[in-house]
């Protein structure tokens, strides 16, 4: 049983989230920059302060990359609970590597938009826009995950499931809450908008909330796994020890 | 005290569930919230695109949803009872009217559309057309899981109270969205 490097990769989820809030405290994200800002004032975000931006970007692509040991974790997870056909662990594979495209693409465009500050200000907007409108509205390759989750959580008839059923549905209720994320593109500003209430700070606060009780149910399973390995190995330990006496 | 003169009391349906209804329930207060907000702090405009709405649609499918709701509770007690065929019935009547919201829904918009309002017209319509499309689209989940619930229990052999924690699980889904709807009227069609 490889509990250590499960649990490490388990462990990458919480490091994941860290590293992604001490890089957006550091380039001054949350609030997020509005979607109503003139050119010259989104320009003007990138260049009064590009060296802590261009800092605080480089922690932000390093947490994307922690993403993919949890992505690897709960698909090893996942697969014990599918069996022989993991039709919704190998979704969930392309879904999360999906979803780590969708966090770097807007990164390297934040990137560029602090990278020549004396470039004209519509410019460094369209690289700000390029930036937001995917990171906040394509919830698309993410949702599959909760759904897969879900489906996976319900197959499970063990005695202690992997996602216990209030697990499975508040993935469900991730899904429902995500659905509409696509529609930050009509707003410039309101609640719906990627700066506002339902279009950045709800999903947000939620998402963090699944990947907290996904992280913690994953170092649960881990856990149960590697005793019911051990006392495998035990009994067939004093099996053979029969034997021979 | 002694319990067992009480009734046995249970969570209804799939106590899991329960997370996924309080937190659509919290996230559509919220939504509420803030369109009664807005509305405080813009009334005049709020008034007066509210008279743009027809509220026949708005009448016509709360009466739709309502019935539905009264069609599954029966359904369900149909299942209680094991009355299989009587079960399936309920449950298409759920289904029939929760086609007939959709229609009437797409008519309403269709409607609207073309008479040159969108999204964005004002903020009224942005509500407008977010609180109805969210909640549309909790209609079209409800009317995937009331499919589920018609065939399991049209082509399940065994009997139809092995399924009855599932029925009731599907149940409370669909009142919430009847629920919410009510709600959405209120705010959208009647409230000044």
């Amino acid at each position: 049983m490889n509990y250590k490097s499960q649990m490490i990769a388990a462990w990458c989820g919480p490091g994941f989230i860290i590293c992604m809030l001490i890089g957006w405290l550091i380039i001054g994200f949350l609030p997020p920059l509005a979607p109503s800002w003139s050119p010259e004032v989104t320009a003007a975000f990138y260049q009064e302060n590009p060296i802590r931006i261009r800092f605080g970007l480089l922690f932000f692509m390093w947490a994307t990359a922690l993403y993919l040991p949890f992505a690897g974790v709960l698909t090893v997870q996942m697969m014990r609970i599918e069996g022989k056909a993991p039709v919704w662990s190998f979704a969930q594979v392309m879904a999360s590597a999906g979803n780590v495209v969708t966090l770097t693409f807007p990164t390297l465009f934040w990137a560029v938009a602090a990278f020549r500050l004396d470039r004209s200000p519509e410019l460094i907007q369209l690289a700000n826009d390029l930036a937001w409108v995917p990171f906040v509205g394509m919830t698309s390759p993410f949702l599959i995950i909760p759904i897969a989750i879900a489906i996976v959580g319900f197959m499970d008839k063990s005695e202690t499931p992997t996602f216990p059923r209030w697990a499975c549905y508040y993935n469900i209720f991730v899904v429902l809450l995500l659905l509409p994320g696509g529609v930050i593109t009509v707003f410039h500003d309101g609640p719906f908008a990627w700066n506002g209430v339902f279009g950045f700070w709800l999903p947000l606060t939620d998402w963090g909330i699944w990947f907290l009780i996904t992280c913690i149910l994953l170092m649960k399973s881990i856990k149960r796994q590697s005793a019911a390995a051990r006392s495998a190995e035990c009994s067939s330990l004093s099996d053979g020890l029969r034997f021979v006496v | 005290m002694d319990n067992a003169f009480l009734p046995q009391r249970r969570i209804p349906g799939d106590p899991g569930v329960w997370i996924l209804i309080l937190g659509d329930l919290l996230v559509f207060a919220l939504l509420f919230f803030f369109f009664t907000h807005d509305h405080a702090s813009s009334r005049e405009l709020f008034n007066s695109a509210q008279g743009e709405l027809n509220q026949a649609y708005g009448v016509i499918n709360t009466l739709f949803l309502l019935t539905s709701s009264w069609c599954i509770a029966t359904a369900l007690k149909s299942a209680q009872q094991g009355k299989r065929e009587r079960c399936v019935r309920f449950t298409l009547a759920t289904m029939l009217f929760g086609v007939g919201f959709i229609v009437v829904k797409l008519l309403e918009y269709v409607e609207k559309i073309k008479s040159g309002i969108t999204i964005l017209t004002n903020d009224f319509f942005m509500y407008y057309f977010m609180l109805t499309g969210i909640h549309f689209f909790h209609v079209m989940i409800g009317m995937g899981v009331l499919t589920y619930l018609c065939l399991k229990v049209r082509n399940d052999q065994s009997p139809v109270s092995d399924n009855l924690l599932l029925f009731e699980t599907g149940a409370i889904y669909w009142h919430m969205v009847d629920l919410l709807w009510i709600v959405i009227f209120y705010l959208l069609y009647l409230m000044s």
